[in-house]
């Protein structure tokens, strides 16, 4: 690689010169068009590559990253020298670019972006199609196919597998190294992935999933459990309203560089607005987003939030009522309002409401049933007549409520309800008759089947504890003092507004949902909701404002649908695998199962859903109607009526489709983003080549589109080399700004196609060996055969530029030169108020009946939140509501079966306990009745999922996960490790870039930034030899070859631990578990809790060939596969490990 | 004229991307040599970003010990090398309190300079002369996200940020080496992070 070195004759530079490339940019423009471009190299696949030669060109990345900023790359002799960001220094209005909003919206990038060029110059980039030839992962397997031999041969896989197991065995996995838009984009959004990916409809279907590994947990509980919604967040709520801001465990900072300097300039107002408005940082590692906003550090364990809040709750309990259960002199939180409209924190009966019915008209607009206006009575007892007009809502056991777990031993919680005012038919002090009486708590008695003396499950040894602040504050390590101090932020509305933040990280975790759960419920009864600034969200800010001049080019395209099929949990792929495979992955073929400890082999050999199961019973063959559609039993004689009809083979048994093909475009999860790639690795290891015989449909094939040899591709049967931004024209959605088109501005290595051109490929490759799909490659082009999508955005832009607009007039040329117009801040003033619902919520408690008359019942309703008359009917419609987030879940064979509404704030869910028994249960119509629905168990016969938000000691996880108590690091070298995103790669993309892996790399014993394996790593893609050997069996080289310059990435520990563990700064440390091992150097700061170890995520796995240890330092090899409870998705936040040094 | 950086330590998140802009500007390679550095040090009363390059001194320790001659300072406070004339005595490195001169391995600059002394001259922040001689400002300062970084005549700094403070050992200790004077004069304005409560 050539270095530009602007040193080399300084002082001839201090005169006023500039490099004759930027003039030559201004003057030539950055047209792909312009004279003077070249032809890529002969062996380039495809069409010809144009590149400009001397320009500079705007441009973004397409990554998941957490935003997309402006980079400006410069071209010099057709090579990329350098990069410049955005420096827009007008706004579309005329007003001038000032850092003074909190709303500005210059697009600066950050270090990803402006350290690109070593990514695209890469040694190790991939050039040629490849293929397996001995055993999965084995590097000297690999051999150059042709490109158009290796498509063939895909296709033809493809087509076995897909005739024989059906559409529903063929998986597009989860991608994201190339996302950011639906042209050329690998990931949800884009031709392969996801729902709307629509490569896997053209070639006749596939599996789909439901969210991402991101925020699965979070996505899961949406809102429609409990009916808290945030308030809006944004930089101008913040600066001009916030009192308190919270950060629980936030990393924005870090992960979302478009709103970072949002979140730092409307703190700069907060504090200017008001002195005393404070920012908490919640978290085990005091990360940069702490570091730069925090006024307080708050040090809590790992996965105790909910501990947190519990002994908040009971703070605010304890200074709501005596002992006795009376309601205390001046109570902290607002009885009257809890009682009526939080449904399940207290006890209460079994009741109806009134709900009236609607107005209903026939076809021929006669009115067939008549309005009657919805009352909101209360009654005790099932109505004798009308019973259409009343909605049920079913008795919360004393014992069960949230209040009774929290004061587990029933103290305070005597009271009766308060039956003065007269207001007695409508609210709770109607409870005041039920027969026998009913008191708001009682000692909690959730059953512990095994009995709390023998139970190993710490949770369950717990459900009589009170949870109190000092109970708390053993489990978290939080002071008690800090924990009432936060309850009273939370509790006291003096203190609010409160904007409370959650971070990604919490939704990766075992217990996750029960975070989410848990902060709804406290919310909603610390009543930190409905009111400006009172907001629960992840991020805030960065895009105030409307963008003009965005380009949007729109491809016709005749998508066949994608017939009937079940969509899975997306972390449950690797299940489907192990279920399609089941009776070949035994311990002679290599399986031996020894990295998950609670699935046996035996346990796949007989196609037991791992964790029964999010979706992966669902994966057999199924019956189809002319259209694709499935068909459903209602065959009144059957036990399966209501369920799918499925596909049966000669004996009558359901075909086990599973997930027998993936195709994973530009992503990294088939082996290095998923938990537990020990596992993943000897499942692909045992299971026969997909190239012994393309016809054949009964091998796994899998096939990976990469810049890289990456672990992913290493692992898979067939490699395509791919470009990557900057190498293909794109389109892309800048965050703080208009959508812009990116043209080729760099050379790709080798044959690397970009999606748009590989899925063309592709797809002719199969009219080749099916005439059905003739015609399909020249419609995904639009309608014209190698129609290319720079030929698509100059027909949009022509349209655009002779419409009225910003862009009228313009010619592709002048657009080029500086596509990116920033949205126009939107800086007005926010005026502070209440929704609609708090105003009518406070209103309604203090109704007296007489008043009531002609008030309309109040539900509360989680998608309108509206003051509404409801009907009976809503329950069912709202069954499928998205808001429930059942993860392609939410088909079941029995909805009747479902529990009403309570129409109330919901802290207490039997709905969330029935929909995770009935989830998927359509398609279980071939299993026994018992086996339908995923079994609410765990090992002792209790249930997994309760209807209240719960701590979850993070010891039964892991017990659990590893095998057994005794399985658990030992106790006096346990440490819980988190993998939280650093700034310097997006996920795993960018592992290889050596301008940013010497910033999180170090050599044993060195400083930090001592890395220095500069083109010694991430060399695997590099030509193999004449005798098709790679000459460079390990992804670093450096560390195989044990060379003084070896890196590894950097673990983060507490200073005290280290210095207890014999651990000095930079020595090379072994973390492990019962899932795996890594080495790492050790980094020892101050920022890390005690007994917490930060292993940050995205490194790439790189097993030592003879010990096993990954060298690479992916924290995924220490994760479990065990999934996180009730949402079924990934736990990779959550390990148990032990470390020690390792002497070199 | 004395041109001078700004840094506000409350804004800085420490993300690199100053560092990172610099060496892709000047064309450093990855390795060990970075003009500008980012770092958050861990002192009593909290943590402490700090983005610092070549501090451009009024009386620069560098250049009055430079034997070969190869330092001098521009009429505009710039602090510069004539790469091609260091003899690679290191004796600036030792004298400056921060630590700025650098020098390469053959790794990190394979390429020798035409001419030069030295395989490894002496490296460090130039004030980005190409650029503020063409009204653009450094690199690092158009490159901050977090609008942490400015540059511009020291007094009319001092002007335009009254919070800021100059550095100096006492207020930053972490920003010299252990037994450096600090009596250099360093060009560098910098508004302080306040204290951070760790319950």
């Amino acid at each position: 690689m050539k270095s530009f070195d602007l040193l080399s004759n300084l002082k001839s530079k201090l005169s006023i010169t500039r490099r004759g490339f930027l003039h030559g940019a201004l003057a030539v423009g950055a047209s792909a068009t312009v004279v003077g471009c070249e032809k890529v190299d002969e062996d380039t696949f495809g069409k010809d590559v144009e590149v400009p030669i001397d320009a500079i060109v705007y441009g973004s990345t397409g990554h998941n990253c957490g935003a997309r900023c402006i980079t400006k790359a410069h071209v010099s002799n057709g090579r990329i020298i350098k990069f410049t960001t955005d420096d827009t220094a007008k706004y579309t209005d005329g007003t001038d670019v000032s850092a003074d909003s909190e709303n500005c919206t210059q697009s600066r990038a950050c270090a990803k972006c402006r350290g690109y060029k070593h990514r695209l110059y890469h040694p190790g980039r991939l050039k040629y199609a490849l293929k397996q030839t001995k055993k999965r992962g084995d590097l000297s397997g690999f051999v150059r196919v042709s490109y158009a031999t290796a498509l063939t041969e895909v296709a033809t896989k493809h087509k076995a597998i897909t005739d024989k197991y059906g559409s529903e065995s063929f998986h597009s996995l989860y991608a994201c190294g190339t996302i950011a838009s639906s042209y050329q984009g690998g990931g949800y959004t884009g031709i392969w992935t996801g729902m709307n990916g629509i490569g896997g409809k053209y070639v006749g279907g596939q599996l789909s999933y439901t969210d991402d590994y991101s925020f699965h947990q979070k996505s899961f509980f949406g809102n429609r459990y409990t009916g808290y919604t945030s308030e809006t967040f944004n930089a101008p709520v913040v600066a001009q309203h916030v009192k308190n801001l919270v950060l629980w465990g936030s990393n924005i900072l870090s992960t979302v560089n478009e709103k970072a300097y949002s979140w730092i300039r409307s703190v700069e107002k907060m504090k200017l607005r008001d002195p005393n408005a404070k920012v908490y940082f919640i978290g085990p590692e005091f990360v940069d987003t702490g570091v730069t906003l925090a006024d307080e550090w708050i040090k809590i364990k790992p996965y105790t939030d909910v501990a947190l809040i519990m002994g908040m709750l009971y703070h605010m309990i304890e200074k709501t009522f005596e002992t006795t259960g009376e309601i205390k002199a001046n109570p902290m939180l607002d009885v009257k309002y809890l009682d009526t409209m939080v449904y399940g924190f207290f006890a209460s009966p079994e009741y109806w409401i009134h709900i009236g019915v609607k107005e209903v008209k026939d076809e021929n607009n006669v009115i067939t049933t008549v309005e009657v206006k919805a009352t909101g009575e209360i009654v005790l007892s099932e109505p004798s007549q009308n019973l259409e007009q009343y909605n049920k809502v079913d008795a919360v056991p004393a014992g069960r409520a949230l209040a009774s777990y929290i004061m587990g031993d029933g103290n305070y919680l005597g009271g009766t309800y308060d039956a003065t005012g007269d207001n007695a038919t409508y609210t709770s002090a109607k409870f005041i008759s039920a027969n026998p009486p009913i008191t708001r708590g009682a000692r909690c008695d959730y059953l512990v089947t095994a009995g709390v003396g023998t139970t190993p499950y710490m949770y369950k040894q717990d459900f009589t504890t009170p949870k109190t602040p000092a109970w708390a504050s053993r489990i978290t390590g939080i002071s008690e003092t800090k924990i009432k101090e936060l309850a009273e932020i939370y509790a006291n509305p003096a203190n609010h507004p409160v904007a409370s933040t959650w971070a990604g990280g919490q939704t990766k975790q075992s217990e996750g949902v029960m975070t989410f759960f848990a902060m709804h419920s406290m919310m909603l009864i610390s009543k930190v909701w409905g009111e400006t600034g009172n907001v629960f969200d992840r991020a805030f800010g960065g895009s105030r404002g409307e963008a003009e001049g965005n380009l949007s080019v729109k491809i016709d395209r005749n998508v066949p649908d994608n017939p009937g099929s079940p969509v899975i949990g997306c972390t449950q792929w690797l299940s489907g695998i192990k279920f399609a495979f089941g009776d070949q992955l035994t311990t002679t073929n290599g399986y031996t199962g020894s990295y998950v400890h609670d699935h046996t082999v035996t346990d796949v050999n007989d196609r037991k859903a791992y964790f029964d199961d999010s979706g992966v019973k669902s994966l057999i063959k199924w019956k189809r109607d002319d259209k694709g559609k499935l068909i459903v039993i209602t065959d009144n004689t059957s036990s399966a009526k209501g369920c799918y009809e499925w596909d049966k083979d000669s004996n009558n048994k359901p075909i086990y489709s599973g997930v027998r093909f993936i195709l994973n475009a530009g992503g990294n999860i088939l082996i290095n983003q998923h938990m537990n790639p020990n596992d993943s690795r000897q499942v692909y290891e045992s299971l026969p080549l997909a190239s012994e015989s393309p016809t054949d449909p009964d091998t796994l094939c899998l096939v990976s589109l990469d810049n890289f040899l990456s672990p992913s591709p290493r692992w898979s049967d067939y490699i395509f080399p791919a470009t990557t931004n900057w190498e293909q024209e794109d389109i892309l959605g800048i965050s703080l700004g208009n959508s812009i088109y990116v043209p080729v501005v760099s050379k790709a290595p080798g044959e690397s196609k970009a999606p748009y051109d590989f899925t063309n490929e592709l797809l002719k490759a199969y009219a080749k060996i099916d005439p059905r799909k003739s015609g399909l490659s020249t419609d995904f082009t639009g309608g014209v055969a190698d129609k290319s999508l720079e030929m698509h955005t100059k027909e949009a832009f022509a349209v655009a530029s002779s419409k009225a607009g910003i862009l009228q007039g313009k010619t592709w040329d002048e657009y080029l030169k500086n596509p990116f117009l920033p949205r126009v801040p939107n800086d007005s003033v926010i005026t502070k108020s209440k929704s609609k619902l708090r105003t009518n919520i406070d209103k309604y408690i203090d109704l007296s009946n007489e008043d009531r008359i002609g008030t309309p019942f109040i539900k509360v309703d989680t998608s309108t939140y509206s003051v509404k008359h409801i009907h009976q009917s809503v329950n069912l419609v709202g069954l499928n509501n998205a808001g429930y987030g059942d993860m392609g879940g939410g088909e079941f064979s029995n909805p009747e079966t479902a529990p009403d509404s309570p129409s109330r704030f919901t802290v207490y869910s039997p709905m969330f306990v029935w929909r995770y028994e009935n989830r998927y249960s359509k398609f279980h119509g071939y299993l026994a009745t018992a086996d339908r629905g995923m079994k609410n168990e765990d090992s002792e016969g209790d249930p997994l999922v309760y209807p209240i938000p719960m701590y979850f000691n993070y010891e039964d996880y892991f017990m659990d996960a590893y095998g057994g108590v005794d399985k658990l690091p030992p106790v006096n070298n346990r440490f819980l490790l988190t993998t939280t995103h650093d700034r310097y790669r997006v996920h795993s993309s960018q592992a290889e870039n050596p301008y940013l892996r010497e910033l999180t790399h170090r050599t044993v014993g060195g400083d930090l930034y001592s890395g220095d394996d500069w083109n010694e790593y991430a060399l695997l893609g590099v030509e193999p030899a004449e005798d098709g050997k790679y000459a460079i069996p390990r992804l670093n080289k450096a560390i195989a070859e044990n060379k003084a310059n070896a890196t590894y990435s950097e673990i983060w520990m507490n200073d005290i631990d280290a210095n207890k563990k014999g651990i000095r700064d930079g020595d090379l440390v072994e973390v492990s578990n019962a899932i795996g091992k890594v080495h790492c150097v050790a980094r020892l700061s101050k920022r890390c809790v005690e007994g917490f170890l930060g292993l940050h995520q995205g490194c790439w796995y790189d097993p030592d060939p003879d010990t096993g240890v990954d060298v690479g330092g992916n924290c995924n090899t220490l994760m479990a596969s065990r999934p996180s409870r009730a949402d079924h998705g990934n736990a990779q936040q959550s390990a148990m490990v032990e470390i020690k040094r390792v002497v070199v | 004229m004395r041109y001078a950086f700004y840094f506000d330590q409350s804004r800085c998140m420490s993300c690199n991307t100053c560092s990172v802009a610099c060496k892709d500007w000047h064309g450093v390679n990855p390795g060990a040599v970075r003009w500008r550095k980012v770092d958050s040090h861990e002192t009593e009363g909290g943590f402490f970003n700090l983005s610092m390059s070549c501090n451009h001194c009024e009386t620069p320790a560098c250049l009055y010990v430079c034997t070969a001659g190869a330092i001098y300072k521009r009429d505009d406070g710039i602090v510069a090398v004539d790469r091609a004339i260091c003899q690679k005595i290191e004796d600036c490195k030792i004298e400056c309190p921060y630590d700025t001169p650098q020098f390469a391995n053959n790794k990190q600059e394979p390429e020798t300079i035409a001419g030069s002394f030295t395989r490894h001259p002496m490296q460090k922040c130039d004030f980005c002369v190409d650029r503020i001689d063409n009204n653009e400002p450094p690199i690092c300062v158009a490159s901050c996200p977090a609008y942490a970084l400015d540059y511009g005549d020291y007094a009319e700094l001092q002007d335009k940020y009254p919070d800021a403070v100059p550095l100096t050992k006492d207020d930053f200790p972490y920003a010299y080496k252990r037994d450096a004077e600090d009596n250099t004069g360093p060009s560098m304005l910098i508004k302080k992070r306040k204290g951070l409560k760790i319950t």
